[in-house]
């Protein structure tokens, strides 16, 4: 069995390098509660390039306007298809920001109209069991953004099952610490992630 | 000739006459009743009973007139009647014709001055002038009637007429009403914006258009008891101008029309076309920059727009972001539309004023094109273009943008250039020096050489980097790896004072450096350097407990072909049996295929033709179910054969 490499999207427009620490945050949290064999370092990788398809679950996020190119879109369009996982956070955390503008319209362009997820969603229970899902973050009501608690995730779904999720919830600014710093809090923020992860490689 | 023989003449000519009138009057007649019938239909629809008298009113008047006619012409008969009919229009004859023709007389006993009185009777002047104003009334009149017919368009009132006429005559005597569902038209009405005409279909099977078209089903006879059905919403024919008439909307989804009459069902397939949103490439600017410095200036941009229906409008969106992080700022703006009033294609242009648009270092300049089209049905359709990127670089570096090797490779150019004139000049002076002068000078651009060649093997390493402390290459490394080997062998020769020996390769160094100078600009966007997890020091180290779902295996996706082909198979075996209802399984199945198997709709609608007529219905069924076998595994070359291993 090959071993999970986490995957940062590399996209030609905007600023896709906005959440330096989280790669290592949620190798640390996948390691930390699970025994998935995980890369110790994650990898950058191009949307339009054909290594996407070498990566399970791609992390993509960004504060400024996403204007996919065609190759990127197409390329896309064949990996979530296909079985991958893309999950895109709205690092602004703001519904009337150009990030969230751009990049639902992109998806709505490649895709269609994306699915509201149920809050029953296996998504949040497939390793931790959240109550009140999706997990808030503490960035959504910093007065920044859209300074709203966001209630749901969308998603494009493959055959039932999720190929695309978006979030509003800005899970960019949560999880983007250097990993020791858990040791000094009360609840990990990042078990969400270890959700996404467990979800993309097992469902 | 005697004066009886001209009668007589004379008689045969008003017979033909009243007989040639009688006809044209008839059929005046006759045109005049479906004039006021079809007139009447336009103003308020005829009642069926008024549509089914229509044919025997005509008739009748037509019988009517012809008798009228007779009557009056009867007494062309008689032969002293026609010499009387002469008489009348010539009195001074004084009845000399009518006593020529007496038959009671022969011309031996008539007196000479009677006879001759007689025989001086214009009788052919009055027949012909008599006839021709009979005829010519008769013509002049049908005419009329024939040219008002031919612009009210009589036939479909005519034929539903006809037929109700049969329908009631027939059931009369106790026969079955025929199935109103044939004959059957569909008339398709595309939406206003699509300025397509309007298109009549005969015994349609399929009607292919334009999502929201309107379709107007017509057959003939009264709209009583003729519905149709697509999928639960049924609706009643209602009266049309002849026969019956019903109208649906082409849907977004393929689907079936069921028209019933009584026991007579018929089923027409809807397959809407959708109307494609336009398709818009983006031509200038050609690819992404990164600018150095803040441009000025105008900035041309160009973009062409190709729809399948007709284009409305275009426009360029600019969007300019300016910071980082969660201090930024954007600005949305759009040029002037273009207008391309329904044009297939069309391009839009457009001159952006970079001084306007509150550039500064780190900004990002989006540009796209769009075009809509007029689709007021289901769009309007939007196509967006490809967005180019121009970005202006930060000073000093930023996380988005990193200016690395251009000035490097510039600079390394300008001092190779430099050390190759200078050792030009050395050569060419060397008899004028002494000895140690030109070695000391030698050595001294040896050691500059090695300076530019560590210079060189520096960008290297940049280029080589790959964040997380390996290394590749890359083709611009290799030849700047090309130029620091050659520089090496320079230096080499240089510190033997043999600068002769070196220039060769001190030229073929600039030269790389130059084609890497021209070539290639790099702008390496931030570099996320990952950091490496001491995964083993944290496994399992976690303290939140998990209370995992049971993983549940995924409900497998139904397989849509497999689907298809075995409502194929079924339907192919009911066809023994009940051949209409296999011909209405595969209709359904075609509907189905139009979303998931548009091939298979193809070769569907070929074979349900075939099963129609008769012909050729193996061959169209075996084909349609070879479209829906599984592909062929491809393998790459023939498996591993084992040596050794014992037959089993």
């Amino acid at each position: 069995m090959s071993q999970f490499v986490f995957a940062t999207a590399e996209y030609v427009s905007g600023d896709w390098e906005s959440a330096p620490a989280l790669p290592e945050n949620l190798i640390d949290s996948v390691a930390r509660y699970t025994s998935i064999d995980v890369a110790p370092v994650g990898v950058n990788v191009k949307l339009s390039s054909p290594e996407l398809f070498d990566y399970p679950f791609v992390w993509m996020t960004g504060h400024l306007p996403v204007r996919l190119t065609d190759a990127e879109r197409r390329n896309v369009k064949r990996y979530v298809e296909r079985g991958g996982f893309l999950m895109i956070d709205d690092h602004n955390h703001d519904i009337t920001g150009q990030f969230h503008k751009t990049v639902t319209e992109e998806i709505e362009r490649t895709f269609g109209k994306m699915t509201r997820l149920a809050n029953t969603h296996e998504l949040y229970r497939c390793f931790f069991v959240f109550e009140n899902p999706p997990p808030n973050t503490h960035h959504e009501l910093n007065g920044y953004g859209d300074d709203l608690l966001h209630r749901y995730l969308d998603a494009v779904l493959v055959n039932g099952r999720i190929g695309l999720l978006y979030s509003n919830k800005d899970y960019s600014s949560e999880w983007n610490f250097h990993a020791e710093t858990k040791k000094f809090m009360t609840q990990d923020p990042t078990k969400f992630g270890v959700n996404l992860i467990v979800y993309a490689l097992t469902r | 000739m005697t004066p009886l023989d001209r009668v007589r003449r004379a008689q045969r000519w008003l017979a033909a006459t009243v007989l040639v009138t009688a006809l044209l009057w008839a059929l005046s007649l006759a045109m005049a009743v479906v004039i006021v019938a079809v007139a009447t239909n336009f103003i308020v629809p005829l009642a069926p009973l008024l549509r089914a008298a229509v044919v025997p009113a005509a008739l009748g008047a037509a019988i009517l007139g012809a008798g009228v006619i007779l009557w009056w012409g009867r007494r062309a008969r008689s032969l002293g009647h026609v010499a009387l009919w002469v008489e009348e229009r010539q009195p001074e004859l004084r009845y000399a014709l009518v006593a020529a023709v007496d038959p009671r007389f022969s011309v031996a006993e008539l007196s000479r001055e009677l006879v001759e009185n007689a025989s001086g009777a214009d009788v052919e002047g009055i027949v012909r002038r008599s006839v021709r104003r009979a005829v010519g009334r008769a013509l002049v009149s049908c005419a009329i009637a024939g040219a008002v017919l031919a612009l009210l368009g009589p036939r479909d009132l005519l034929r539903a007429a006809a037929t109700e006429f049969a329908r009631r005559t027939g059931s009369r005597a106790g026969a079955p009403m025929a199935s109103r569902l044939t004959p059957l038209r569909a008339e398709v009405l595309p939406p206003r914006y699509s300025r397509l005409p309007d298109q009549t279909l005969v015994e349609p099977t399929t009607v292919a258009a334009l999502i929201g078209s309107g379709v107007a089903f017509k057959g003939n006879g009264p709209a009583s008891g003729v519905t149709l059905a697509v999928g639960t919403d049924v609706r009643p024919a209602a009266e049309g101008t002849v026969g019956w008439s019903g109208t649906l909307v082409m849907p977004k989804d393929p689907a079936v029309v069921t028209l019933r009459d009584r026991q007579y069902q018929r089923l027409v397939v809807l397959a809407p076309r959708v109307d494609s949103a336009p398709n818009v490439m983006l031509r200038l600017p050609v690819h992404d920059t990164t600018y150095q410095t803040v441009p000025r200036g105008l900035l041309t941009v160009e973009a062409g727009a190709t729809d399948d229906i007709g284009l409305a409008y275009g426009y360029f969106e600019y969007l300019v972001s300016t910071g980082s992080e969660e201090s930024f700022q954007t600005a949305a703006s759009e040029s002037p539309r273009e207008e391309f009033n329904n044009a297939r294609s069309g391009m839009v242009h457009a001159t952006i004023n970079l001084d306007t648009m509150k550039l500064v270092p780190g900004s990002v300049l989006h540009i796209r094109a769009v075009a809509f089209d007029y689709n007021d049905v289901t769009g309007p359709g939007k196509g967006v273009s490809e967005t180019r990127t121009l970005r202006i670089a930060e000073k000093p570096d930023s996380t988005s943008i990193t200016a690395a090797p251009p000035l490097p490779i510039d600079s390394m150019w300008i001092s190779q250039r430099l050390l190759n004139m200078k050792t030009d000049t050395l050569i060419r002076t060397e008899r004028k020096l002494a000895h140690e002068e030109f070695s000391h000078r030698s050595s001294g651009y040896s050691n500059a050489q090695e300076d530019i060649r560590r210079r060189v093997l520096a960008v290297v390493a940049l280029l080589e980097d790959n964040g997380v402390g390996g290394s590749f290459f890359t083709d611009e490394s290799k030849l700047l790896r090309q130029a620091a080997d050659l520089m090496w062998s320079a230096r080499e020769d240089l510190g033997v004072a043999q600068p002769d020996s070196a220039m060769p390769y001190m030229k073929q160094a600039l030269k790389i450096l130059d084609d890497a100078r021209m070539a290639y600009r790099y702008y390496l966007r931030g570099i996320l350097r990952p950091v490496v997890v001491n995964i083993e020091r944290v496994r399992l180290q976690g303290k939140d407990s998990t209370a995992t779902a049971p993983l549940l295996p995924r409900a497998v996706p139904p397989d849509v072909r497999a689907g298809l082909a075995a409502r194929i198979d079924a339907a192919v075996r009911l066809y023994r049996l009940a051949p209409e209802a296999a011909m209405d399984t595969l209709t359904y199945v075609r509907v189905a295929a139009l979303t998931a198997a548009p091939v298979v709709a193809g070769a569907l609608d070929t074979a349900l033709v075939a099963l129609r007529r008769g012909i050729g219905v193996d061959s169209a069924l075996a084909r349609t179910r070879r479209l829906l076998e599984p592909r062929a595994r491809v393998i790459a070359g023939p498996p591993d054969w084992q040596a050794g291993g014992a037959e089993r």
